[in-house]
Order: structure tokens, then C-alpha cells, then sequence
């Protein structure tokens, strides 16, 4: 379930996958100004890996609105 | 991931080990792990992890050898897209290790093309790319509809393929290195009615058209085609494009197709550089036919007509026929009696391939690893131009590990399945079609007869008369071309520089007058055995300076180089030039020639660090050996000029 640590676990992983950094660590306040190589691509990508992870298709309009590991999970809650 | 859902169902999936051992952090992870964990079906994640960990061992200072000892080529390619490409780099590089290659990559984005090559060209050509991609997707062609005119629908192809033709004309001009273009799929937010089918200058037909114009193009100038349309109907336009990640993000196609794009790019990039399969070995029982012809007996085989496994059995056979045809030699690798395997081949009356179309059979009770291997040296062709057949899960897997350089398809369980698979795969890519394509296949099995015969003959010399060889030697021209380019982008082992041309810059050899090119062909009694020899000699001031010579290992032994050197001394002679000098330019496959130029009486006159070698040959001194081989020439009156008057 969002919010909880594996949840959490689970999204690291794609973080550290997409942004090639094994060691990163991500927080539900995360966002881009503070996570290194999170870019608007990187966005892309990691939206990619997260509805292959969640198995879950998010509406463009609310891929646009992302600005923090916590958009995700609301994102991630809402669709599944 | 369930299976029917997979793409490359012809790659293993990865065991719950080998996704393990691809989060293990570079310094843990071997070349040789890296090469065997690339073989696997990876999603675009771990593609780049297979990425970043070739890169860390590529920037240690000792990163040269090891990937020449991995056995990893390396090549810079330039990625041209009107769209976004970024996300294509780390994938491209993990997917280019499973086809031998470490590729570095240079992007060229989201815009035209045309204008970024003019804007970036001193960036592409300081990056010295060995080859460039135009990737050019579906929303980079302006593909308006003129519904019910065929002229306009005329015009509007060739405007776009004349814009296509511009950038190909920037790039030969600016940086002069092969090219790969992309045909396109139709954009599946265009109409699709079926009406479209029967219209004019619909946008269904423009699309088909202008795919048809960018073989032609491609034809024309030598490059190759990345066949998108094909990709894409293949896993159908509903998952090759993705609506939203073009909107999002200007995907050219779905994040899910990363993989299958890259794994064909690199494929097609690995030919440019001599890396293609050339030999399918199948197994008999269960692959060839169904049943097993030691315990079930020839006729209850499960062949033909009448049985959904008995007509998937025969179409296996089918493709394997018409592989043939395209010049790909055909073995067979089968764990039985010899006897009884054998006569179920010749005499079966639902057996679609015939003796004839089988090069070597090898059929025993060894170890099929260690069978393959003979079978190489055999032929005299590498593991890695191998593609083996089998049903059998602990057959495949026992190659894969004992031999990674093979490929092996993974197959369905149901044989009914495995056509689809087997084609999608592409193994057999090659840069073009020629005449000896289609005959080589026989020059293999030639050439098995051609070594009985060396058994049973006395003295080598004798072997090398009763061939009755006839050269036929020629400068390029037009009708060679082809095969001339294809020679040169293929030969890895006896090849003395391994310098690649493109097709282009083979025509543009014809008509240069300060160099003197030999094409050869050779007949002997068994047959023809197209052109097996190529040479491009440099006009230098005080010397006839070969740049590339290299033959096709086919006809290894059998003289050639001394009788083409009894040639080059007649034309350093005509030319006036006191000698003929030569390098010997090391790479990870043409150690056979080390010595080429030391056993045809050349002095070594320099060695470089890095190895390569220079060899000098006085011609007023050299003595012709008598050759076996009857030399026929034509010369051309566009020969160049003599420069003094002797010889």
C-alpha cells in the first residue's frame, strides 16, 4: 500500500534503476531539486517503470503534475 | 511477465540468478558475465544496467585489452532523430554487447534533421563516428492525404524522399561513414478505413509507397534499413506506438519496444562490422520432424500432412530450404545411429530438405557442444556466425553455456509456435542480396568434397593441380560492387587492415587513378567459387602501398596470395615503383595473416606499439613462383597511366 516501506522499497529501486545511482534514497518529500539527474525525461522514464511495477496507466494530464515522490504514490493509490 | 506477453520470445528469460547477478555493481560483474547476462531478455531497466557496468570496465585503464579479450567491438554511432532519442542510448549500449559490440553513442535530437546535421556537423564528425543512424519516425514525414490523386500522392513521396535523399547527401558529404535509415509504421492516429486500401494518395498508401522508395534509396546508396514497418506490424501498431508517451514525452514508440528496437539496431550495426550468422544447425528428432526416429521407427515419425505438429515439423524444414537459398549453410547436429537417422532423412517420403541441402551432418552420440565446435573449424567459420536449432530445453542450455558466441533460440514448447519466433528473431540479416549468396551454401559443400579429395590424393602440389583453379582478375566495377562492399564489411580473418568501405567509397575507388584495384573470382573443378579475393593498392611515391587485401578463408591453401603477388609485382613493375610495401594491422581476428607478408618474402622493415607490422618487397629482385592457378585478366583501357617508361 502507498505509504508504507515496502511501498517506499519499491519505488527507491526504480529511482535508483532510472537514474543509475544504487546507493539513492528517496523520501515521500522528495523532488527533483533534490534528487540528482531528475530531469523531465527522467520523469518519463521512471513513470514508465512504476506502471510496469504497479501494473497501472496514469492519465497524461497526471504525469504533467508530478513534482515530488509523493505525487506518485497519490498517483499509484489512485489508479490501483 | 507471462510468456505469450513477451517480444523477443527467442530470447532466454533470465533465471531469478541472473536478475540477481545484474544488480551486482560493476566491479563484481566480469566481461564474461557481462557478455553471458546480455544474451537474456531484459526489459529497458536492466538493459542499462548492463550499460553502465560495460562502461566501468571500458574506462579502466587496462578497459582496451579487456574487451578485446570479451571479444567486444567498438563502435561510435550517431543517432539522428526528429523526435526523442536520449532514452534509446543505455539501452542501445546494453543491447549491442549481445551482439559482440560496445557501442559509444552520440545524439542528434528532436527537431530536423537535416538542420541539426548542418548545425552539428564539426560535433559529429570530432565524435568520428563509424557509423550514423537516421532514425526518422512516422511524424517525420509530412504525409498529407490527396485523396483521389495519384499525382499529387506521386509528388508528395518523392518531396519527402527527396529530403530523405538531402540529409543522406549531407552526411556522405560531411562525414562519409555508412548509414542506416529507418522505414516508417503508419501512424496510428491517421485513418485507418478500408476504403483507404483502394484510394489514391490516401495516407495508408503514401506510407506504403514511401517505404518502397526508402528500400530503393537504400538500395541505391549502399546503406541498410532498419525495417520499422515491419517491427511494427510484427507486435501490431497498437503496442508499438504509444499515444501518450509521444504527447508526454515525443517517443518515437512505446517505452515497452525499447528493447526490440535496440536489439535489431545493434544487429544491423554488428553486420556493418562483419558480425552476421551464417550457419543454421538443426536437430533431427522433435526439431526436423516429430518423434524419435531410434525408438519409434522412420515410419511413425510425425511428418507432413495430416498432423498440426506434422505440417509445423515440414514448414520448419520449409524456412530452413529457403534460408538456403539466401546463401546461409545448413548443418545438422542429431544424437543418433548415423545409419538410421540418415536413411529416415533420405527416404522419408514427407521430407521437404534433401541430402543435398545439408553441408555437414554430424550425427553421433557426443556432446553437442564439442560437435559444434568441430563443425567451425569444419567450415572455417566462427561460433559466433552460429545459430543452433533445437527442441530440446538441456541441449540449448548446454550450448548457451559452453559456447556463449552461439546463438540459440529459445523455442515455445508447442512446435506449432516456433516459425513466428524463429522469424522475428532476424537472425539471418545480411547487407544486401548477391548472386554468391544464393550459390554459397554449395561452395561449403564444395569444399568438403575438395579436403576427401586432399585425403585421398599424394603430394599437396598434386592437390593443388588437379583443382585446375582459373582466376579471373579484375579491377572494381559496377557488376562487383556489391560484392566487393559486402567482402570488405564481412572479412574479419584474413584480412590484413580490416579497413571497412561502404559501398560508396568502393565506387568511388572505380574511377581513381592513383590506385590500382583487383577483384578475384575462382573457378576450379568442383565449381565456381565467386570472388574470394580483394585488393586495393595505393599509388605512393616510391611504392605500390596496399591498403587492403583479404580473401575469403574458403579457399585458405590454396596458393592465392602467391599467385596475386605475382600480379602485384607486374603492376608495381608497370607503374615504375622499385617496391610493394604492406601492413599487417593486428585485430582480434585476423592473426592468420600475421605472417602473410613475411611468408611471401617481404622485409620487415618497421613495427609500431601498437603492433602493427610493415613489410617491404624490392620487385626488380622477386622471382614468380610457378602457380597452380591460370590467371585470365581483363584489362580495362581506363587502367592508369604508366609513370615512366621500364619494366
Amino acid at each position: 500500500m502507498p505509504g508504507n516501506d515496502d511501498f517506499l522499497t519499491r519505488l527507491e529501486a526504480i529511482f535508483r534503476a532510472e537514474l543509475d545511482d544504487p546507493a539513492l534514497r528517496i523520501s515521500q518529500s522528495s523532488t527533483p531539486d533534490d534528487v540528482e539527474g531528475w530531469d523531465s525525461l527522467a520523469t518519463i522514464r521512471i513513470v514508465a517503470a512504476v506502471e510496469r511495477e504497479f501494473d497501472c496507466q496514469f492519465d497524461a494530464a497526471d504525469i504533467e503534475n508530478i513534482h515530488s515522490v509523493s505525487d506518485i504514490s497519490r498517483l499509484i493509490a489512485s489508479y490501483s | 511477465m507471462t510468456v505469450t506477453s513477451r517480444i523477443m520470445r527467442w530470447l532466454p528469460e533470465p533465471t531469478s540468478g541472473d536478475s540477481e547477478a545484474i544488480r551486482r555493481p560493476p566491479d563484481e560483474l566480469d566481461l564474461a558475465e557481462l557478455v553471458r547476462l546480455s544474451r537474456f531478455d531484459w526489459d529497458a531497466g536492466n538493459l542499462r544496467r548492463l550499460a553502465s557496468a560495460a562502461g566501468y570496465w571500458r574506462n579502466r585503464p587496462d578497459g582496451q585489452d579487456l574487451l578485446r579479450s570479451a571479444r567486444l567491438q567498438g563502435v561510435r554511432v550517431v543517432l539522428i532523430s526528429n523526435a526523442t532519442a536520449k532514452h534509446l542510448v543505455e539501452p542501445l549500449i546494453g543491447s549491442g554487447i549481445r551482439h559482440g559490440l560496445l557501442i559509444e553513442v552520440m545524439v542528434v535530437e528532436y527537431g530536423d534533421p537535416q538542420a541539426a546535421v548542418e548545425r552539428e556537423t564539426a560535433a559529429i564528425a570530432a565524435f568520428q563516428p563509424d557509423i550514423v543512424v537516421a532514425a526518422l519516425d512516422t511524424h517525420g514525414f509530412a504525409l498529407s492525404e490527396s485523396l483521389g490523386d495519384a499525382a499529387g500522392a506521386a509528388e508528395t513521396v518523392e518531396r519527402e524522399i527527396s529530403r530523405l535523399a538531402i540529409l543522406r547527401q549531407q552526411l556522405s558529404r560531411t562525414i562519409g561513414v555508412p548509414v542506416i535509415l529507418h522505414t516508417i509504421a503508419a501512424n496510428s492516429e491517421a485513418s485507418r478505413l478500408h476504403v483507404d486500401a483502394s484510394i489514391e494518395g490516401s495516407y495508408r498508401r503514401l506510407v506504403a509507397f514511401l517505404n518502397v522508395r526508402i528500400g530503393e534509396l537504400a538500395r541505391e546508396s549502399g546503406d541498410l534499413v532498419l525495417d520499422i514497418a515491419s517491427l511494427a506490424e510484427n507486435v501490431g501498431l497498437r503496442s508499438w506506438f504509444s499515444a501518450r508517451y509521444w504527447a508526454m514525452a515525443k517517443y518515437p514508440f512505446a517505452p515497452d519496444m525499447v528493447p526490440l528496437y535496440t536489439d535489431q539496431l545493434a544487429k544491423l550495426i554488428a553486420l556493418r562490422f562483419g558480425k552476421s550468422k551464417r550457419v543454421l544447425v538443426l536437430d533431427l528428432d522433435n526439431t526436423l520432424w516429430g518423434g524419435i526416429v531410434g525408438d519409434d521407427g522412420k515410419e511413425s515419425l510425425v511428418l507432413g500432412p495430416g498432423s498440426p505438429a506434422g505440417e509445423a515439423h515440414a514448414a520448419l524444414q520449409q524456412m530452413a530450404k529457403t534460408l538456403r537459398r539466401r546463401g546461409i549453410v545448413l548443418c545438422v547436429s542429431s544424437k543418433n545411429e548415423e545409419s538410421v537417422a540418415l536413411d529416415a532423412f533420405r527416404t522419408h517420403p514427407e521430407m521437404v530438405l534433401t541430402e543435398e541441402d545439408i553441408a555437414v551432418f554430424q550425427i553421433n552420440w557426443q556432446d553437442k557442444a564439442a560437435n559444434l565446435s568441430t563443425l567451425a573449424k569444419k567450415l572455417d567459420l566462427g561460433l559466433d556466425s552460429f545459430v543452433f536449432v533445437d527442441d530440446n530445453p538441456a541441449e540449448r542450455a548446454r550450448v548457451r553455456f559452453a559456447l556463449t558466441d552461439v546463438a540459440v533460440p529459445e523455442l515455445p514448447r508447442d512446435v506449432t509456435e516456433w516459425l513466428p519466433v524463429l522469424q522475428a528473431a532476424n537472425y539471418f540479416e545480411t547487407t544486401g542480396f548477391t548472386r554468391e549468396d544464393r550459390e554459397r551454401s554449395d561452395y561449403y559443400r564444395a569444399n568438403i568434397k575438395r579436403a576427401a579429395q586432399l585425403e585421398k590424393l599424394g603430394g599437396y602440389g598434386d592437390y593443388l593441380e588437379s583443382l585446375a583453379m582459373e582466376m579471373e582478375l579484375k579491377p572494381f566495377d559496377v557488376v562487383g560492387r556489391k560484392r566487393i562492399a559486402q567482402l570488405i564489411a564481412k572479412s574479419n580473418q584474413f584480412n590484413l587492415t580490416t579497413r571497412r568501405y561502404s559501398e560508396s567509397e568502393v565506387a568511388a575507388l572505380e574511377a581513381d587513378p592513383t590506385v590500382s584495384t583487383f577483384q578475384a573470382r575462382l573457378k576450379d573443378v568442383f565449381g565456381d567459387n565467386g570472388m574470394i579475393s580483394v585488393i586495393i593498392a595505393r599509388h605512393a611515391s616510391a611504392a605500390l602501398e596496399i591498403d587492403t587485401w583479404l580473401m575469403s578463408c574458403r579457399v585458405l591453401g590454396r596458393s592465392i596470395p602467391e599467385a596475386l603477388l605475382n600480379r602485384l609485382v607486374e603492376e608495381a613493375l608497370r607503374l615504375g615503383k622499385p617496391s610493394i610495401r604492406g601492413s599487417y594491422v593486428p585485430s582480434a581476428k585476423n592473426m592468420m595473416v600475421a605472417d602473410h607478408y613475411k611468408n611471401l618474402g617481404f622485409d620487415l622493415v618497421a613495427t609500431e606499439s601498437n603492433g602493427v607490422t610493415w613489410w617491404e618487397l624490392p620487385v626488380r629482385s622477386h622471382q614468380p613462383k610457378p602457380s597452380p592457378i591460370k590467371i585470365s585478366e581483363e584489362r580495362t583501357l581506363a587502367a592508369p597511366q604508366r609513370e615512366n617508361v621500364d619494366g
